[in-house]
């Protein structure tokens, strides 16, 4: 099993807004290894959440190439890119993007759900980890009876629980309150520092940037540091 | 952190491989789930397709019952609802296409169950005369004792009384006008009878009818089957009709195909009434017509409807993509969300017509007072008793399943070009 999760050699990423291109990537080359716990900082628009996207296989390159669990992104179709997320690739939005007519249960499952998971097998699963984010109690709420806090530990449930090889966040702390964000943290940072998991989180958040293991600042588009 | 951690067996790697066919059944559930988010707009548009429902299914069980009623009445008037006759005498109407042993046909045919009476006929066109004055009529040789149980004919504004007897003859109102008789006075009629013999009868008129149809007051003259035999040389077991009136149209449907036998063709009444049958038809495809253009109006609303689905829970098709879903599996969810309103609707709008034809086809609709010459004319019932049909339903059940998901794959197909990033943004 490789160490190297994520390659990224060469991306470029520019958007034709109208007759004015946008440069949102300029030539980005960076690796993500097994266990680390990354975040891609810069003010708006220095393209981190692009980055972010392109190693999620939401977006592609113009140039260059991300490759993910030894896969090359640029080399499958739409349908072969949501079967890699949906195998490989976890993801934790900025509003928590859950299903609002499915108990936190069923948004955990959900995901399991389309791999054809059985019923039973998935709800052992998804309790398994509602608990293991503080949840337990909860397995049962919609997410408009939950606090947003609580919505975003659904969320990263659902992310986790299919086991992937990538956990992605999109500025997971954007809105919620600093002590609702602090608990996030120390929750990725068990996910990472206990289990392995591989996390990369786009964020201007000081205090996120503070948990994790390895900082890349991007700016107008390009990695300018990275400790 | 918690106080409940994650083992080591929550995170262990395991490639799942996807299989979302096997998932698509559970998303019938969460479907249903969905349409009730917005409940207001679901029962609105369900109702819309209720409402289109129940438009075709009322308008035709009144349609139905309207015609199966005029059907009833014109049978018992004169035809019946099922006619024996020769093979030839429709196309052939002679004196010599009749049927022989009409008495064993009768009993045959009054033991077969659905039947409520059975009579016989022998006719012919003939001269009539009184005095100076002649007009050319119908001459009807009837079973006076059989006929008076089911012909309304024999009820029909009657001066004097029916038939009881030979030597007897029962007429229109405007033939004995045009004659210039009246009840007690004595009519003549020469025919031609069998072999080009002539056929003469002096009958007293005892009663005269008027139906408010010109062709059955001025042209028909009933006598009793014996004198007619005896004036046409026909054998006492001879006819040229046996009508067949059934306890009620439906039954005349099943009995119809059974009554044939050598020498003798069973006509139903679709075949005895072709212009009953051509005005249903007619009034079907402006039934249909009709249907049609509400049906457009609710997949319009439905398009709409499913617009608004779409536009506002962009963010969460986006989530779905990001997460692995495939955009014509999120179309599959729209298009079960848009099966499970029309079945909605088409449930809603069937109980509603099943209860309310129910209930009207016990109490009836009254028909206006002005339309009291149409109906006797037309031989209409002076109440319309809705009969439920569900020819009407074979099309127009599948036209607004078919209608709603052609309606929601319209604004749909829109997911097949969405960006998962830019719907996700649209959260924001």
């Amino acid at each position: 099993m490789s160490d190297v999760v994520v390659t990224v050699r060469g991306a470029t990423r520019t958007y034709n807004e109208e007759t004015v291109p946008v440069h949102a990537l300029r030539g980005v080359d960076m690796d993500v290894h097994r266990g680390d716990f990354v975040s891609l900082a810069g003010p708006s628009g220095s393209g981190k959440s692009t980055l972010l996207n392109l190693i999620g296989g939401l977006d592609r390159a113009n140039e260059g190439d991300v490759v993910v669990d030894q896969v090359s992104l640029s080399e499958l179709n739409e349908n072969q890119l949501s079967d890699l997320r949906l195998e490989k690739i976890g993801f934790v939005f900025q509003a928590y993007n859950l299903l609002p007519v499915l108990t936190a249960e069923e948004n955990v499952g959900f995901i399991m759900q389309l791999q054809g998971m059985s019923r039973s097998e998935r709800s052992a699963r998804a309790r398994e980890t509602l608990a293991s984010v503080g949840l337990a109690d909860l397995a049962d709420r919609r997410p408009g009876d939950m606090s947003g806090g609580q919505q975003q530990r659904v969320a990263i449930a659902r992310a986790i629980a299919t086991r992937p090889v990538l956990l992605l966040a999109d500025e997971p702390s954007a809105n919620l309150d600093s002590g609702t964000t602090e608990e996030l943290l120390e929750l990725l940072k068990e996910l990472n520092e206990e289990h392995g998991m591989t996390i990369v989180t786009a964020t201007h958040d000081p205090m996120v940037m503070g948990y994790t293991s390895r900082k890349i600042n991007l700016r107008d588009g390009a990695i300018v540091e990275e400790s | 952190m918690t106080d409940s951690s994650l083992t080591d067996t929550t995170l262990a790697t395991e490639s799942v491989a996807p299989n979302v066919k096997r998932a698509t059944p559970e998303l019938w559930g969460v479907a249903w789930r969905n349409i009730m988010r917005t409940s207001r707009r679901t029962w609105l548009t369900a109702s819309g397709i209720a409402f289109a429902i129940l438009l075709m299914s009322l308008m035709r069980s009144l349609q139905v019952g309207a015609f199966m009623g005029a059907v009833d009445n014109s049978a018992r008037i004169m035809l019946g609802h099922i006619q024996l006759q020769h093979p030839g005498y429709e196309d052939d109407p002679t004196i010599e296409n009749s049927i022989h042993g009409i008495d064993e046909i009768i009993a045959d045919v009054e033991s077969r169950p659905g039947v409520e009476v059975v009579s016989a006929r022998a006719q012919s066109f003939a001269l009539t005369s009184s005095g100076e004055r002649s007009f050319g009529a119908q001459v009807i040789g009837v079973q006076h004792d059989k006929e008076v149980v089911w012909s309304s004919l024999t009820r029909m504004d009657v001066e004097g009384r029916y038939l009881q007897g030979p030597g007897e003859a029962f007429i229109g109102s405007a033939l004995a006008r045009n004659l210039g008789i009246s009840v007690g006075d004595e009519m003549v009629i020469l025919g031609t009878a069998i072999e080009g013999g002539v056929a003469a009868l002096v009958a007293e008129v005892v009663g005269t009818y008027t139906s408010g149809q010109p062709e059955l007051d001025r042209a028909i003259v009933q006598v009793s089957l014996q004198d007619f035999q005896s004036a046409w040389n026909l054998a006492s077991d001879e006819a040229h009709i046996i009508n067949v009136i059934a306890e009620s149209v439906a039954d005349s449907e099943q009995l119809a195909p059974q009554l044939g036998r050598a020498h003798v063709r069973s006509m139903n009444w679709r075949e005895l009434q072709p212009e009953m049958v051509q005005m249903m038809e007619l009034k079907l495809v402006g039934t249909y017509v009709l249907f049609i253009l509400v049906a457009i109006i609710v997949i319009f609303s439905v398009v709409n409807s499913f617009m608004m689905i779409i536009f506002e829970r962009t963010p969460e098709f986006g989530m779905l993509m990001a997460i692995g879903m495939r955009p014509h599996h999120i179309i599959i969810q729209l298009q079960i969300e848009a099966l499970l309103v029309s079945l909605l609707g088409v449930f809603i709008g069937l109980v509603i017509a099943a209860v309310g034809i129910g209930i009207l086809s016990e109490t009836g609709i009254a028909l206006p007072a002005q339309a009291e010459e149409l109906t006797k004319s037309m031989a209409f019932p002076d109440r319309m008793y809705p009969v439920f049909s569900l020819s009407a339903l074979y099309i127009a059940i599948p036209v607004m399943l078919l209608g709603t998901q052609f309606a929601a794959l319209i604004p749909g197909l829109r997911l097949r070009h969405m960006h998962a990033v830019e719907a996700l943004r649209a959260a924001e």
